[in-house]
């Protein structure tokens, strides 16, 4: 039996991809060529164990996400205000009392907006005595 | 028509709005847990294309550092799990172009997920392993995205700069020759 047509539908059969009157003749095919049926069955087992191949998650190397991290420190970080807040640790205040590194560059940041606000305040209240 | 491996990953909750957007901002604790969370996922899809533990490592890190750089630019209209996912796939494939080397024979890891798959009671994981990584470069990469990762055909050809017919022949090669390899060595005797 002369199958070389049928042998280039199999594989389109397998992914879904066969137009259905082709479906149709195929099937016609298959129901009398055990070759035929028998690579299709085959091929079809053979996408079945890639995806479950696939489907089987692998465990990150032990100390992966550490590494991942210390390497991403490296980089210069997305926003300048996220590099400054992605200090890690505390500082030691004169007293001895540790406080977060995050909570005085926050604090920082707020004193200064303060800063400026008032800064403008005066300069504007300047401007409006001059006149 | 098997499930999209995609999918399964994919279907996992996305961190918060919240937390991606501290991981954004530079919060290093909130990076470290997107890392955490997604790992097994990245070095997984790593590994497959690449079929090398250091190799996978290496690709696995990149592509999180990938993510470091562009997570500003995540605006959420996919899930971030896909989107994660597919920096995954694309950082692993652009490291096979690099690097150009040909995968080692691995060692197989067991047991294969699905206990429903009634092949994989006959067909171990070593041998179809073997199968995958006996093939030639041009064949095995796009039968991993395809078959292995659930990809179209479009999105393989896409991610590979391949027309999309050479990608088809590829594949169907490919898949042909693992069939061929795992019938010579008895693993797919039950299915004639």
């Amino acid at each position: 039996m002369d199958c070389s047509r049928f042998r280039e539908h199999i594989q389109r059969f397998v992914d879904g991809e066969l137009p259905d009157p082709l479906v149709v003749e195929f099937q016609a095919h298959l129901s009398f060529c055990g070759d035929c049926a028998a690579e299709l069955r085959e091929l079809s087992a053979v996408r079945g164990a890639l995806a479950a191949w696939g489907a089987a998650e692998l465990a990150a190397p032990a100390g992966f996400a550490d590494r991942v991290v210390a390497a991403a420190q490296t980089l210069p970080w997305p926003t300048p205000v996220g590099r400054l807040t992605s200090l890690a640790g505390r500082a030691r205040l004169p007293r001895g009392a540790l406080v977060s590194t995050r909570a005085i560059v926050y604090s920082a940041l707020a004193l200064a907006a303060v800063a400026i606000g008032l800064e403008t305040r005066h300069r504007r209240r300047s401007r409006e005595a001059k006149v | 028509m098997p499930p999209s491996n995609t999918h399964r990953w994919t279907t996992l909750p996305d961190p918060s709005a919240a937390d991606l957007a501290r991981a954004a901002g530079g919060d290093e604790q909130a990076f470290r847990s997107l890392v955490e969370r997604y790992q097994g996922m990245v070095y997984t899809v790593a590994h497959n294309i690449l079929g090398d533990h250091a190799d996978a490592e290496d690709a696995a890190q990149e592509a999180f550092l990938r993510l470091f750089r562009k997570l500003r630019q995540f605006r959420g209209e996919a899930a971030f799990g896909t989107w994660l996912y597919r920096l995954a796939v694309t950082t692993a494939v652009d490291y096979r172009r690099r690097e150009r080397r040909t995968p080692p024979q691995v060692e197989a890891r067991e047991p294969l997920a699905d206990p429903e798959q009634t092949v994989l009671e006959r067909a171990s994981c070593a041998d179809l392993v073997r199968a995958v990584d006996a093939l030639p470069a041009d064949y095995r990469l796009p039968l991993v995205l395809r078959d292995v990762h659930g990809l179209e055909y479009r999105e393989v050809a896409e991610l590979l700069g391949r027309p999309l017919g050479t990608v088809k022949v590829m594949v169907h090669r490919g898949r042909n020759a693992v069939r061929l390899r795992l019938r010579a060595t008895g693993s797919l005797a039950g299915e004639r």
